[in-house]
């Protein structure tokens, strides 16, 4: 059971490191246009 | 030495730790309740505000007064026939100072009173299905109704002495009891009810995030006596619980928001919450039964799970306002079904093994116990909404609705900014 807990806690971790982070930028940058506009 | 009875002094096998952390736990339970109106207040937009939190405040003042008249003995009364209990404790007569048969350390009342808030919280999930369009006067005689044909009945089968506890159905906290009844009822709610006008044309988002992540951290809060008080002693077994309850409660928040970021490109902060609800769920019939390892994994489960099955209803166009049926009816059947894989007696030598320790009947009777308590309170609760429509009319009108409740239903403003 243990090696499935860790496993899972891992899993997570990858997905941490793939999952996107431009679109919080992307979107930081698409606010500030608006603002200006 | 005056006379134990006339002075209120417990009996003698009365332990004041088991009662302290077991009336500890029954108001731990009950802040649940106004935190689940907040975390469903910031859900839905600012003209239903007020009527979301009088939901849940209307129903903790409504079952209070049921449970002590005749919701309790319904529950927890002499078995008649494996389905219900006697009417021997109406009004809670014979229910006082002394244990009664379900906890030999505590007084009798302790023990009603802890349970009287599981049956408060119950109808109050059901809430967030029917939110932003249920006319008021509809919602109190649904849960009144709900509440004794649903609800007492369900608690008595299981843990009641009626004929799911007595096939060996395992269910700590309540994931058949509480969540599958009340996440079934709520899909049952939202089909019957119908889509809120505007739905899928008008934006719906929540008008305050910042309330909905105060009530799921209250609600998560409270949790610990929702699970860790149904040990209802103040010993290992409780501890074991909050430890499983804390730790499910995290890896689902930490999975909701890892498969919601690679899912839509963004950690959703609303979803970190909805994950832990889900945790918190999906770990409830399991906290007295596994070890913190099976936790993670059902943490783990509950976090993908349930997100994907909202994926399925909003997809289906479901209009479950506030994701009931994706997160307590999946997760608490996820949550039965998870007992019956990880439970072990290494936790809890009262139980029995799961199918990972070699007893792959515990999962069978589980499932029994979770498609007993879908089917029944799918068909009561279909009934009794119709029944209901009959003779008050469950929704306002389109005109009330597009007004909002707060005003349409208590002439009231949650704001007046």
């Amino acid at each position: 059971m243990e090696i499935f807990a860790f496993a899972s806690f891992a899993l997570l971790v990858v997905g941490w490191v793939i999952a996107p982070s431009r679109t919080v930028v992307a979107s930081t940058e698409e606010a500030e246009e608006r603002a200006a506009a | 030495m005056p006379d134990a009875h006339a002075s209120g002094m417990p009996s003698s096998n009365i332990s004041a730790g088991d009662t302290a952390w077991l009336l500890a736990s029954a108001a731990l339970v009950m802040l649940m309740t106004p935190a689940l109106g907040f975390f469903y207040g910031g859900l839905v937009r600012r003209k239903n505000v007020l009527a979301t939190i009088m939901h849940s405040f209307f129903i903790l003042c409504l079952i209070s007064v049921q449970w002590v008249l005749w919701g309790y003995t319904l529950a927890f009364g002499p078995d008649h026939g494996g389905l219900i209990g006697g009417l021997d404790w109406l009004a809670l007569r014979g229910v006082g100072q002394d244990p009664g048969p379900y906890a030999p350390t505590v007084p009798h009342e302790a023990y009603m009173v802890f349970q009287m808030m599981f049956a408060v919280i119950t109808p109050a999930l059901i809430t967030g299905a029917f939110a932003e369009r249920k006319r008021f006067k509809a919602f109190v005689v649904f849960t009144l109704l709900w509440a004794t044909l649903v609800y007492d009945p369900v608690a008595h089968w299981v843990w009641g002495g009626g004929w799911l506890g007595q096939l060996g159905a395992l269910d700590f906290a309540g994931g058949t009891v509480v969540h599958i009844t009340s996440g079934v009822s709520a899909l049952v709610a939202a089909l019957v009810l119908g889509r809120r006008v505007g739905f899928g044309r008008e934006p719906m988002d929540p008008h305050d995030a910042t309330m909905t992540v105060l009530g799921a951290s209250l609600l998560w809060f409270g949790w610990f006596g929702f699970n860790a008080g149904s040990a209802i002693t103040a010993g290992g077994l409780a501890a074991n619980a909050f430890v499983v309850t804390n730790t499910a409660a995290a890896m689902a928040a930490l999975t909701w928001m890892t498969v919601s970021w690679l899912h839509k490109g963004a950690p959703s902060v609303l979803g970190a919450a909805a994950g832990a609800v889900a945790g918190l769920v999906a770990i409830t019939p399991a906290s007295g039964y596994v070890d913190v390892s099976a936790s993670i994994l059902i943490g783990l489960g509950a976090g993908s799970i349930c997100y994907a099955a909202i994926q399925i209803t909003k997809r289906l166009r479901v209009d479950d306002a506030l994701d009931v049926f994706g997160v307590h009816g999946v997760g608490g059947a996820w949550g039965a079904l998870a007992t019956g894989l990880f439970a072990t007696v290494a936790v809890n030598s009262a139980a029995k093994d799961g199918l990972v320790y070699g007893n792959p009947q515990q999962l069978a009777i589980q499932a029994v116990a979770v498609v007993a308590s879908i089917t029944y309170s799918a068909v009561m609760t279909f009934a009794i909404l119709k029944v209901i429509n009959l003779f008050v009319g469950l929704r306002v009108g389109e005109h009330e609705e597009v007004l909002g409740l707060d005003a349409s239903q208590h002439r009231e403003a949650a704001y007046q900014i």
